[in-house]
């Protein structure tokens, strides 16, 4: 075998099966020369140019000669190292060697099937942009670079995943971002030690600083829009290639609270909707828990007129309210759950006999009382005024049934403080989860409490640590 | 130079629910029961002392920004003096937040009727406490910090509510009571009132702004003026309506005359926040005793230490003091001599010996001076 064989079948040799890569050789000039490349993820086209160039046209001598002469592709490459022409090669890439030429050439020839950009499923908005990320990194950064055309957009690659060898790509501005952050996350990114990042959400554990907690200290979002937004507040990016989440940090628990259709209202009605939001997370998490502990400790904090209404509807109830409420809440779950994971078709028909047949069913037949189920129904549709946290809320929703019905607001405020501190001592990559609130960050008060109008941003926000804090004069 | 935890916001907040937590529930019906409707101006005059505290110590976090309580201590008394004040302290603490355990008790037994086993939900109150002196102060400034707006403005609609309905004539005559009932109330009562060597924690671990003891002194009166209001409204409430005697712990029930059946008592709801200042406190003082244990014992294993604390403070609040009659019995007892000791004489004697050493310190570097200007 020659020596040129040897080479490679070198590479070829790592494969399971040598079928895998599409192998092409061709004569250039006196010289034999060979192609390999990954059929199901290169473009056919472009491999036929290639060997049309290599084997009609080429005159040259040497690898060089061909990547400056023969073959017009943007991104050509020459490399050496075995592990990198293999990873070039399972990225969609074409690897080109010739007789007595060393190292290998490689091609950005990848073509694979994607979705087109649409407006994401999780992140509807009625006013601005629409566009969502998708599954390919490439479109997603250029997503981004669309957006930010400047020098400063500083995008950085990883190979994650020892099996998936997945590229992660983090984004960042680098005259607004703290260097110090970069490097950590870098850091982080480079001591990550897994088979494969099947999605962004895989990264986020490996990631936070608490990965067991049950508040993310992560951002996610599916809208360049937002991330931009982020990043010039001196956030860093990081965008999974086979993933339309994008991750940002650090995050702050107030971010979940805000909606990119914030930015494109008048500034009253986004700040009218922040308080909804509020007040809507409020009767979420403690409306079932409150009522729970009116009805079992507390009858006397009921107005009197309401309480008789109550006790009338709770007349001859086999369950305790606590038991009735979980019932309730349960109920609810379970619906939720079958309508996300329900075909289409009939998705919306079940939904209606779930929520309104079942529900109607349960009370006329004694089983549950109207105002259980009228709090659940009110508390769970507040749940969804902050999508992002649907799963935290829920969680604690049931928390704070179960604190409410086993020591009245005693066991509310106990609930309540308990989590409090937690989510306070919470910090994401060096910054306070609950700033600006805690601690108290005045300024950037006009863009959590409040939605204050662009022209009063003339500051980055000062929770976020960056290098360049005017945003404008 | 140590790590600054939290800053003057923080910290003058901290001040602000210190000055008020312990003095809205009990201790005006305790002086109530002594002073009658001239109650309020003995409070006055113990948050007149508290106020001198404050002083006190504020001048010594200006005096030495950096140095802490137990570096003050041992370079004045020596490790094994200073090891052995902070053993009584931890002890005196723990007592202390035995009885802010019995004020959440009272509240939500007496006043919010709940009708729960006590020896059972101290556990879940303890764990809190444990959990929260595993965490830094910065955490416990941020706590502070976001349930202040809270507990302000649940303490002003309150005020809003009472206003229009009690009449503060009831007040009068002024001054109707003897010089020895006024003594008594304010020697009696010391651990009710007495609140801030519990600052000493935050020493060296301030981030001090300009304004510092300003707003400090800001944050003390705007509490202790609440303080007053409300003591003033139990107060004036008295004359009309003897059974306060058997129900004063509860200014709560007080806005049920003033807003009826009607709304139902909301009032309740509000006043549950109020509260929250009294955890606070316990929760400052459980971090404080497992920080004097870590330093009596050289280790910095706080989990742990924090678990052994918790276990102690919840035999001595449910085995050792069994009823309120035990506590309070102790506490207007043996406990006003160590009250005394730790509220009012250490502040004097730290800045005492903290003003000492930093003369000390002046001179030695006059004379470190003149040396180098011979030479």
């Amino acid at each position: 075998m020659s020596k040129f064989e040897n080479k490679v079948n070198s590479i070829l040799d790592v494969f399971a099966t040598k079928e895998r890569m599409g192998k092409r050789e061709f004569k250039s000039g006196t010289r034999n020369g060979v192609l390999l490349f990954d059929p199901d993820m290169s473009d056919s086209e472009a491999i036929r140019e290639i060997l049309f160039a290599v084997e009609h046209k080429c005159t040259a001598k040497d690898l060089d000669d061909v990547k400056k002469s023969t073959v017009y592709n943007g991104e050509i490459t020459k490399e050496t190292e075995k592990t990198k022409i293999i990873e070039s090669l399972l990225s969609g890439d074409a690897a080109l060697a010739i007789e007595g030429s060393k190292g290998w050439l490689i091609i950005n020839v990848r073509k694979y099937e994607k979705r087109s950009v649409m407006e994401p499923p999780t992140e509807a908005v009625t006013k601005g942009p629409r566009e969502g990320f998708i599954e390919d990194l490439k479109t997603n950064l250029s997503l981004i670079e669309r957006r930010l055309r400047t020098p400063a957009l500083a995008i950085e690659k990883f190979i994650v995943g020892k099996v998936s060898n997945t590229t992660v790509a983090m984004l960042y501005i680098s005259t607004i971002v703290q260097p110090e952050l970069v490097e950590k996350i870098r850091k982080k990114i480079n001591t990550i030690n897994i088979d494969s990042l099947v999605d962004s959400h895989y990264l986020q554990p490996l990631l936070e600083p608490h990965p067991l907690s049950l508040f993310h200290q992560t951002g996610v979002t599916e809208k360049p829009d937002i991330v931009v937004a982020k990043m010039l507040e001196g956030r860093i990016v990081l965008l999974v290639d086979g993933s339309p989440m994008a991750i940002t940090i650090p995050f702050l628990f107030i971010e979940d609270f805000q909606n990119s259709q914030d930015y494109y209202e008048r500034h009253s009605f986004s700040t009218f909707l922040r308080f909804i939001r509020y007040i809507s997370i409020i009767i979420a998490v403690l409306l079932p828990g409150l009522y729970v502990a009116l009805q079992v400790f507390h009858y006397d904090v009921i107005p009197l007129r309401f309480l008789v209404t109550l006790m009338d509807a709770i007349k001859g109830i086999p369950l305790s309210p606590v038991p009735e409420i979980l019932f309730v809440i349960l109920l609810f779950e379970i619906i939720r759950e079958a309508s996300v994971r329900m075909p289409r078709a009939v998705g919306m028909a079940m939904s209606i006999v779930g929520g309104l047949v079942l529900g109607e069913t349960a009370v006329n037949a004694g089983v549950i009382s109207s105002p259980s189920v009228m709090f659940v129904a009110l508390s769970s549709i507040a749940l969804y005024a902050v999508p992002n946290d649907v799963g935290i809320f829920s969680i604690l929703r049931v928390v704070f049934v179960f604190a409410g019905g086993l020591a009245g607001l005693f066991g509310l405020l106990y609930a309540t403080m308990f989590v409090l501190f937690y989510i306070v001592s919470l910090d994401s990559f060096g910054t306070p989860f609950m700033a600006p609130f805690a601690p108290l960050v005045f300024d950037d008060l006009k863009d959590a409490l409040v939605k204050r109008p662009l022209l009063d941003m003339k500051k980055r926000p000062k929770s976020i640590s960056n290098i360049n804090e005017t945003r404008q004069k | 130079m140590m790590q600054k935890l939290i800053n003057t916001k923080q910290f003058t907040i901290l001040v602000f629910i210190l000055t008020m937590a312990l003095k809205l529930f009990m201790f005006p019906t305790l002086i109530l029961k002594i002073a009658g409707h001239d109650g309020y101006l003995v409070i006055a005059i113990a948050l007149l002392i508290e106020f001198i505290i404050l002083l006190m110590i504020l001048y010594i976090f200006r005096l030495f920004p950096d140095l802490t309580f137990y570096e003050i201590l041992e370079q004045t008394l020596g490790r094994i003096t200073a090891k052995a004040l902070v053993a009584v302290f931890a002890f005196y603490q723990i007592i202390k937040i035995s009885l802010a355990i019995n004020e959440i008790k009272l509240f939500f037994t007496i006043s919010a009727t709940v009708n729960i086993s006590w020896p059972i939900s101290v556990i879940p109150l303890v764990f809190l406490f444990a959990f929260c002196a595993v965490k830094t102060l910065r955490s416990i400034g941020r706590f502070s910090e976001f349930l202040c707006p809270y507990i302000l403005i649940s303490m002003i609609v309150l005020m809003v509510m009472f206003v229009g309905n009690i009449d503060f004539e009831n007040l009068l005559p002024f001054l109707n009571i003897s010089p020895k009932k006024f003594f008594t109330g304010i020697y009696h009562f010391p651990i009710w009132y007495a609140d801030f060597s519990l600052l000493f924690i935050f020493m060296g671990k301030i981030k001090q702004s300009k304004f510092f003891v300003g707003w400090s002194l800001i944050g003390f009166a705007v509490s202790s003026l609440l303080v007053v209001f409300f003591s003033c409204i139990l107060f004036s409430s008295y004359t009309n309506i003897p059974e306060l005697l058997d129900f004063g712990h509860n200014i709560s029930n007080l806005s049920l005359f003033s807003t009826s059946h009607t709304y139902g008592r909301f009032d309740l709801l509000i006043f549950t926040i109020w509260i929250i200042t009294v955890f606070i406190e316990a929760i400052l003082l459980f971090y404080m005793v497992t920080r004097n244990i870590a330093y009596i014992f050289e280790k910095e294993n706080y989990p742990i230490i924090s678990a052994i604390a918790a276990v102690i403070l919840y035999i001595v609040s449910v085995f050792v003091f069994k009823s309120d009659q035990v506590l309070y019995t102790f506490a207007t007892g043996i406990m006003v001599y160590f009250t005394m000791f730790f509220e009012f004489i250490l502040p004097v004697f730290v800045l005492l010996s903290a003003s000492i050493k930093k003369l000390w310190e002046k001179r030695k570097q006059k004379e470190e001076m003149k040396a180098e200007d011979e030479a």
